[in-house]
């Protein structure tokens, strides 16, 4: 502590343990919103297996099921004032074996995610940056102040066009209401053959990302650590037959047409 | 040369005497862990973790600003080092054995 220089040091060393501890209180003070209140539940509206390649340049043909399905969920409980951001997928789970009443593991695969970002707080990096920026006279304007400018009026408008909407909808964001929602991605199987595929059931599953602390999950993943709530995933279903597309069954039409001219000949 | 630069070596070295250094000390403690309590507190009670790093930070840099500059509050009580003993044997300026003042 005699000098300036040693003075600086300390601080810093111990404005460092102050930072870890403080970001330990944070990250645990999570458990005060156990979330018990979230919940999701997930319906099929529409499933079909159809033929089709990996890539456009291949020669394999599989199979790949295509789903549609319904979810309702309520997952504002889960925002707390650690969370950065929700990542909300549906996942199937299906017996890994075409061979019915095998005992393998399920599989699983999700079909759909997606995003939801926490409300953006006034104080965070981005929205007073811009707000300083433009606080800045013009005579040092540039093409980044004018930028600035633009996305503080917008930051403004969007609040105020918020607060508008709030009495309408609820403000905190995770409330999802699809119908008839198209899965994201496909399913597949090694084998190439999923049609028919018994005991398929569609679940719920997240992770919140907080700030800082631990990657939490949603109960009925089996991951720890997780949060609450409930989630009811849909009734168990089997996969139907393959489905002709019509350009397929154009194909074959032709195709068969081809045989039987050559035969004639 | 050595005129000019001692006052600008001085103020950047920033010496404090031994009270001032255990004043120091307990400042710059006490100052960081109320600004780290703060922090946690405001940032809990607004639920928005972005206060919590912000006033964090604030309250680093000020605690920085009251410990860091050599404040006269951390030289109220300067050691009385002792001369050397040729200062001591007599006082006034000798120059060859013969006192000039």
């Amino acid at each position: 502590m005699h000098s300036s220089l040693n003075r600086i040091q300390s601080v810093f060393g111990f404005f460092t343990t102050v930072a870890l501890v403080v970001s330990a209180l944070a990250a645990v003070s999570v458990v005060v919103f156990p979330a018990d209140e979230a919940n999701a539940s997930v319906q099929l509206k529409n499933v079909q297996v159809v033929k089709g390649r990996p890539h456009y340049y291949s020669t394999k043909r599989e199979e790949y099921a295509q789903l549609r399905f319904d979810l309702d969920a309520d997952l504002s409980p889960l925002f707390n004032w650690n969370t950065k951001q929700l990542f909300v997928y549906v996942y199937a789970t299906y017996s890994s074996s075409d061979v019915p009443g095998s005992q393998v593991r399920v599989s699983e695969s999700i079909i759909w995610d997606t995003i939801i970002p926490a409300t953006p707080s006034p104080y965070s990096w981005e929205i007073l940056k811009d707000k300083i920026i433009a606080l800045l006279p013009a005579s040092v304007s540039s093409d980044a102040v004018a930028a600035a400018k633009r996305n503080a009026k917008r930051h403004a408008k969007s609040k105020s066009a918020k607060s508008t909407k709030s009495k309408k909808e609820a403000l905190a964001p995770g409330v999802l209401r699809l119908r008839g929602q198209k899965g994201k991605y496909q399913i597949s199987d090694i084998t190439g053959r999923l049609a028919q595929r018994q005991n398929v059931t569609l679940h719920v599953g997240w992770n919140v990302q907080p700030w800082v602390g631990a990657l939490m999950w949603a109960p009925g993943t089996g991951a720890v650590p997780r949060t609450g709530g409930t989630i009811v995933s849909s009734e168990p279903f089997d996969f139907p037959e393959v489905k002709d597309t019509k350009k397929a069954a154009a194909e074959k039409r032709a195709k068969e047409a081809e045989k039987a001219e050559k035969a004639s000949v | 040369m050595d005129e000019l630069l001692a006052p600008i070596q001085d103020v950047i070295e920033g010496q404090i005497d031994f009270h001032g250094q255990r004043l120091a000390e307990l400042l710059s403690t006490v100052l960081l862990v109320i600004s780290g309590a703060a922090s946690f507190v405001i940032g809990y009670i607004y639920q928005d973790i972005h206060l919590t790093l912000w006033t964090g930070l604030a309250g680093t840099l000020f605690t920085a600003f009251v410990v860091v500059p050599p404040w006269p509050v951390y030289n109220r009580n300067p050691e009385k080092w002792l001369g050397s003993t040729s200062a001591n044997a007599a006082p006034g300026i000798t120059v060859d054995g013969v006192k000039v003042q």
